[in-house]
């Protein structure tokens, strides 16, 4: 046994690293949230929104006139703060799902979960069916992932991952395409817009309610999701070796997939379907810390709440006086980032 | 009693899918020695491993370790008595060796903290152990077969077992990494660590471990010392072939000829000859 | 086209250099004529597509979205109270080019709820229901908290209760009144519908009898008008049967066999700059099965604008046109 200390050869993967990250994100974040609130297409300046801001928190500053406090606190903070959100839970449910299936092209919505989604807000908004949008698109979301776990067999108490994964791809081109169905047959000419703004996901008329659910949800979910990093580094190996790390394999994987199941059913049913974000935003910051999911799954909420809210900003003020839904943009931002990280994973 | 302070299974029975995987399956296994599990394919040799790991549980029966029964340990305590190293398993993560090793101090960690100075050194004296600590930036994709082994032996070391249990070590290396990886178990055996290996090739059996446990379908058929275990009727049993014991006529190591065809006249046609020339048995300087 | 060059720089620009801009540059605000003099006939509460919607004044800041409605307005001389349009399907009728011309563009297309709501106006005019949604120009509820009203044409009305019970001349002048009732133009909108009344009864319609499809758009599978809506009311008017007059949608989607096995006389072409009658007519000929119809082989084919196409102001001087042309193709 030798007796010098050999370090270990510092790598990218340091705890100085991931700590340096974890800070700079939360900032930016901080900083984000701050400058996406003055940016919009009405013309108020800075200073006029912080200080209708500051007049609401009771902290000094003066409200602005009925329809410009209107923009800075009925539009703008409220979609701002849904926006990050929903970009932190989808972000941490993905970095969650690809730890637990082993799969790197998974994303919140393996489960079946958004376009059971989609399928309960297209019923709302085409068949004008009498319930509240979120409502309906939350059963939607909790009704496909129930059949995608039975289809998956889970009545024999077996996770299986890449059963599961095969159910749920079943299930949302069945979804998909009863969606598909209910728009063709009962929509008018100009309802498809509504309805493709739903399915690109889209942010716009969040309110403060939204801002409750989401971040509520991912508060009681996403917190305490945050912390089982330990729990899902022991499955690098596989079931058996979690096993015979100490790990309550079945327990495990079910509290996992139920609470990220649910907590993306919440924020889908006031987003849409946005894409991307749970399933590229993980790898990139894999590619600073490395893959120890006990980083990973906070740096990534962080990362996913840091990119909606800019993602969000460009959507509705890079295109004139129109607005693109958000999902757009995650797409547009998404796919060469995809292909970037897949050619530099390919060389390193 | 000796015995009892090592490993214990009494009438222990597994169903896995519709067939019994063990049946009524009672065996020991002396601690501080190196154990051998054999039996053919599909004779229970992995349940047994998993059974002992907590992977599996157990239908039926009790298995105990040093006068504790493991099932009434909670996962956690058991994983850190515990160590399985599994034959041959693969990650898409893109971890380092470092990053490996230190897994195996999961069971003793909360949830909340991170590993401390204590963690890092016993997870770097474990890769030392295995004579590994060149490898530790290494990204661990890259290593060979027998590095990435040794690699995955320091992990369950680092989990502080005092029973190491691994699976068919040898399958997939190449000879010289073979008896590289017997010699190691056997080293941690005589340091003291309880191990039990489950073991396709006999020879090996023969020459490395301190007590052999024969296995069929699912129950055990003979347990003691190798050379009163691996006898020619026990082997034709298990394998159906026919095994011949040689002497090595310089060094006098025992080794096995098989063959298909029993011994009547003259020389028989043997197919292979397995076992290592060096009865490593006794203490091993390597 | 300006709106658009405006939104090829924005979208290069970085939304902080958009905050600085905006930031130091000033607003600027169109300017509104004093409100009429007359103030009488208010409060005006109307039930407008299932919202009830109240006035206390004349709306004096209006923005409207899509073409009817900006055509109505300028009809009902409107232009000096309009504070901006959006969402135009095509150029103003040349009478009131004039009166367009200053008006200031939102965007091309549907504006964002900010965009609008920079301008400060009392009323919203949409002409689809659609406009009104938290993705667009802003949900009905919402705008209203702010203190702006909200209007859409109630011939786009999506809920079948509100949808005309058929679309017919009498129920847009109706419409027209009541659209004058909230604006505060009761005199004008009179004197309007008594033009179109005039206008519409000069018109003899076609006596041949002929079968019409109205095609709008759609190459797989035609989006075409069917019993309920403008086009209907437009080709009864001109003396035409629409071979799918039974269905009881404004606008129905109908497969290519049908309107084959149908043979209609004559096709009506919908013409927007995204979809024009000539890129239909190629389609039609292009396709070696609608290339067999009656009406492409003799090329008998009519044009309506698209705005014209829409319940509008537009629909009369539509019918006299659609007269027009097929006299001319009766004529050949």
């Amino acid at each position: 046994m030798t007796t010098a200390r050999l370090a270990v050869t510092p790598s990218r993967r340091t705890d100085l690293v991931v700590i340096s990250v974890a800070v700079s994100l939360t900032a930016l974040l901080v900083v984000s949230i701050g400058l996406a609130v003055t940016v919009g297409t009405s013309g108020l300046t800075v200073g006029q929104v912080w200080s209708d801001i500051c007049a609401h928190l009771g902290v000094g500053g003066s409200r602005l006139d009925r329809i410009d406090d209107g923009i800075v606190w009925q539009l703008r903070a409220p979609r701002v703060l849904t926006a990050a959100a929903v970009g932190a839970g989808l972000s941490l449910c993905g970095a969650l799902l690809q730890a637990l299936t082993r799969n790197p092209l998974a994303d919140p919505y393996l489960l079946g979960i958004s376009s059971g989604a989609s399928l309960g807000a297209v019923g709302v908004l085409v068949l004008q069916v009498a319930v509240a949008l979120p409502v309906a698109a939350f059963a939607g979301g909790a009704v496909s992932l129930a059949a995608t776990l039975l289809i998956a067999g889970t009545a024999t108490r077996r996770l299986d991952p890449s059963r599961i994964i095969l159910a749920g791809v079943a299930v949302s081109a069945c979804c998909g395409a009863a969606t598909s169905v209910v728009i063709f047959c009962s929509s008018n000419g100009d309802n498809y817009r509504e309805i493709l703004d739903w399915l690109l996901g889209s942010v716009a008329g969040s309110t403060w309610h939204s801002v409750a659910i989401t971040s509520g949800a991912l508060a009681a979910l996403g917190v305490p999701l945050m912390f089982t990093g330990r729990t899902l580094d022991a499955f690098t190996f596989g079931e058996t070796a979690a096993a015979s790390l100490g790990v309550h394999v079945a327990r495990t994987r079910w509290v996992l997939l139920g609470a990220s199941a649910l907590l993306t059913s919440a924020l889908v049913a006031y987003s849409g379907s946005i894409g991307f974000v749970g399933l590229v935003l993980p790898h990139a910051v894999r590619l600073l810390i490395g893959p120890a999911n006990r980083a990973l799954l906070p740096l990534s909420a962080l990362l996913g709440a840091v990119f909606l809210v800019w993602a969000d900003t460009v959507a509705r003020s890079a295109f004139g006086a129109q607005e693109l839904p958000v999902g757009v943009v995650t797409a547009l931002i998404g796919t060469p980032a995809f292909a970037a990280l897949l050619l530099r994973s390919k060389t390193s | 009693m000796r015995a009892a302070l090592g490993l214990e299974l009494a009438d222990v029975s597994v169903r896995v899918g519709r067939a019994h995987a063990v049946r009524e399956l009672t065996m020991s296994a002396p601690p501080a020695a190196l154990t051998a599990v054999v039996g053919a394919n599909g004779a229970g040799k992995s349940t047994v491993l998993r059974l002992l790991a907590g992977a599996l549980r157990p239908d039926h029966g009790t298995l105990s370790f040093g006068g504790t029964d493991l099932s009434s340990l909670s996962r956690r305590a058991r994983a850190r008595l515990v160590a399985l190293l599994e034959q041959q398993t693969t990650t898409d993560q893109d971890v380092t060796a470092a990053e490996v090793v230190a897994l195996g101090r999961i069971p003793h960690l909360s949830a909340w903290s991170g590993p401390g100075a204590d963690d890092r050194r016993i997870a770097h004296d474990a890769l030392d152990r295995v004579g590994a600590t060149h490898l530790a930036a290494r990204s661990f994709g890259t290593l060979s077969g027998g590095e990435q082994q040794r690699v995955r032996l320091a992990a369950s070391l680092a989990q502080e077992p005092k029973l190491l249990l691994v699976d068919e070590p040898t399958n997939h290396l190449d000879i010289g990494a073979q008896l590289d990886a017997l010699a190691l178990l056997r080293e941690l055996a005589d340091s003291g660590l309880t191990v039990l290996t489950a073991l396709h090739d006999l020879g090996h059996a023969l020459s490395h471990a301190d007590h052999v446990v024969a296995l069929d379908s699912g129950r055990t058929v003979a347990q003691g010392r190798p050379e009163d275990v691996l006898t020619p009727a026990l082997i034709h049993r298990l394998y159906g072939v026919h095994a011949e014991v040689m002497t090595h006529p310089v060094t006098g190591v025992a080794a096995f000829a098989f063959s298909r065809l029993p011994v009547v006249t003259g020389q028989p046609e043997p197919v292979g000859v397995s076992g290592s020339l060096d009865r490593g048995r006794a203490r091993h300087t390597s | 086209m300006p709106a658009a060059a405006h939104r090829r720089r924005a979208l290069v620009a970085l939304p902080l250099v958009l905050t600085c801009v905006a930031g130091c540059g000033g607003t600027t605000r169109s300017t509104a004529s004093a409100p009429p003099a007359a103030t009488s006939g208010y409060p005006v509460t109307v039930d407008n597509c299932g919202t009830s919607v109240t006035l206390h004044a004349p709306p004096t800041r209006i923005v409207t979205i899509k073409s009817s409605t900006l055509e109505l307005a300028l009809a009902l001389g409107l232009q000096h109270r309009i504070v901006g349009t959006a969402f135009r399907d095509g150029p103003v009728p040349a009478r009131w080019a004039r009166a367009a011309a200053g008006l200031r563009v939102i965007s091309d297309g549907v504006p964002g709820e900010e965009a609008v709501l920079k301008l400060r106006p009392d009323l919203v005019f949409a002409g689809w229901e659609s406009n009104l949604t938290a993705q667009s120009a802003g949900d009905r509820s919402g705008l209203a908290k702010l203190g702006v009203q909200t209007y859409v044409a109630p011939s786009a009305c999506e809920e079948p209760q509100y949808q005309p019970h058929p679309m017919t001349f009498e129920v847009l002048w109706k419409q027209i009144e009541e659209a004058g009732r909230v604006f505060g133009v009761p005199g004008r909108a009179e004197a309007l519908v008594a033009r179109q009344r005039r206008a519409l009864a000069s018109v003899t319609p076609s006596t041949s009898g002929d079968t019409a499809l109205w095609y709008s758009s759609g190459s797989k599978t035609p989006f075409v008008g069917a019993g309920i809506g403008a086009p209907n009311m437009i080709m009864k008017a001109a003396g035409l049967k629409n071979i799918a007059g039974n269905v009881p949608k404004t606008w129905t989607s109908m497969g290519w066999e049908s309107i084959i096995a149908k043979d209609p006389d004559v096709i009506v072409l919908v013409d927007a700059s995204w979809n024009t009658a000539q890129s239909k007519i190629r389609r039609l000929e292009d396709n070696p099965a609608t290339a067999r119809m009656t009406a492409v082989r003799r090329h008998r084919f009519v044009t309506v604008a698209f705005p014209a196409s829409e319940a509008g102001v537009r629909n009369v001087a539509a019918v006299r046109s659609v007269v027009q042309q097929l006299r001319t193709l009766d004529e050949r």
